[in-house]
């Protein structure tokens, strides 16, 4: 039985449908709470709760977009909630106002191009991941939002309520400071 | 090359200009080989991230993670159950004015009537008469009229 069905018994209140969707999807819709809040429990609790999210409001589902982005929509809106109330934030930090003044470019040297090269794709995967946690919350949702869920950057705004410029600002910073990262861990790796 | 310029050009990898922008853009870039090597870094960067996130998994049993989520369904739709339809909260709104409204009559009907009709205190509210001896005043007093009349003999009859 493909997703649509799924769905289609789902809304009709049978609970296994829903079941086998959360079996289905419930590593993405997790790597996408994961990957946005940089805790386990955080993390297994956004997504359960977007799955209970997801099954009060099955009936407005109307399938414009697979359910799989529905529901992965529905835990990015519950983290980016989640965020907010924790103030993670922290009173647009000292990178925030560099970055605003324009000294992305004076702040951040240009790197190397392809410090990963010769990676194993596992490899370059796990270096990603921890240069990411490294990033703060704005600059790793941004990144996460554009290059791995591929929303423009108009729906970024809207998602993080700031504007189109900061969205566009907060993604080139938090790409110069990826290629940073991973450029520094190459540099200790060969040590 | 300042923020304006550089937020362009990655716009302009994003895929992100309008159509006319994106021209001008790319005509900039085949003439500044400053801009090529930003383009270049920028485009390689966005290569690292495609199909490149780490795969995570659920670290709970599916029974488990599946078993919290079903658990809290069920509380939700049960206080869900108790609480009453849309159109039950609509009456409700409704029936707590009603309901003063009742109270108010009901003792203007059955507290207030009887009272007055009881015969103890009529006279006090439709009639005072109170003789005073040594002053010879007799008051008076209406209830259907609102007023009290004090008529006072100064005695020299």
């Amino acid at each position: 039985m493909d997703d649509e069905a799924l769905v289609r018994a789902a809304k009709k209140g049978r609970m296994d449908a829903f079941e086998e969707l959360v079996a289905r999807h419930r590593d993405k819709v997790y790597a996408r709470a994961y990957s946005m809040m940089r805790n386990e429990d955080e993390a297994v609790d956004l997504s359960q709760e977007a799955w209970v999210k997801g099954w009060q409001r099955l009936k407005q589902f109307q399938g414009e977009a697979s359910f799989v982005t529905w529901i992965t929509r529905i835990v990015i809106n519950l983290c980016l909630d989640q965020l907010r109330k924790q103030k993670r934030v922290r009173a647009e930090s000292i990178e925030q106002l560099d970055e605003e003044l324009g000294g992305v470019e004076r702040q951040m040297p240009i790197v190397n191009p392809n410090p990963t090269e010769k990676l194993e794709r596992v490899e370059l995967r796990q270096r990603i991941d921890r240069a990411l946690g490294q990033l703060s919350y704005e600059h790793r949702t941004v990144l996460v939002l554009h290059e791995f869920e591929e929303l423009e950057y108009k729906e970024i705004a809207k998602r993080m309520e700031c504007s189109i410029g900061t969205v566009m600002s907060r993604l080139f910073y938090a790409r110069r400071k990826m290629a940073a990262l991973l450029a520094g861990l190459k540099r200790e790796e060969l040590r | 090359m300042n923020t304006e310029n550089l937020l362009k050009l990655q716009a302009y990898l994003d895929d992100e200009l309008m159509a006319e922008e994106a021209r001008q853009v790319s005509a900039w870039l085949a003439n500044d080989p400053e801009a090529q090597t930003v383009c270049r870094h920028l485009r390689d960067t966005k290569a690292w991230f495609a199909g490149n996130e780490l795969p995570v998994k659920v670290p709970e049993s599916r029974e488990f993670y599946w078993s919290k989520i079903e658990r809290e369904i069920a509380r939700l739709e049960v206080a869900s159950d108790r609480q009453p339809s849309p159109v039950a909260r609509w009456w409700m709104r409704l029936a707590v004015p009603l309901a003063g409204v009742a109270v108010l009559v009901f003792l203007l009907l059955f507290a207030v009537k009887p009272f007055s009709r009881s015969g103890a205190l009529a006279g006090y509210f439709h009639e005072i008469d109170t003789p005073l001896e040594e002053a010879n005043a007799i008051s008076f007093h209406s209830q259907a009229a609102g007023m009290t009349v004090v008529w006072i003999d100064s005695g020299s009859n």
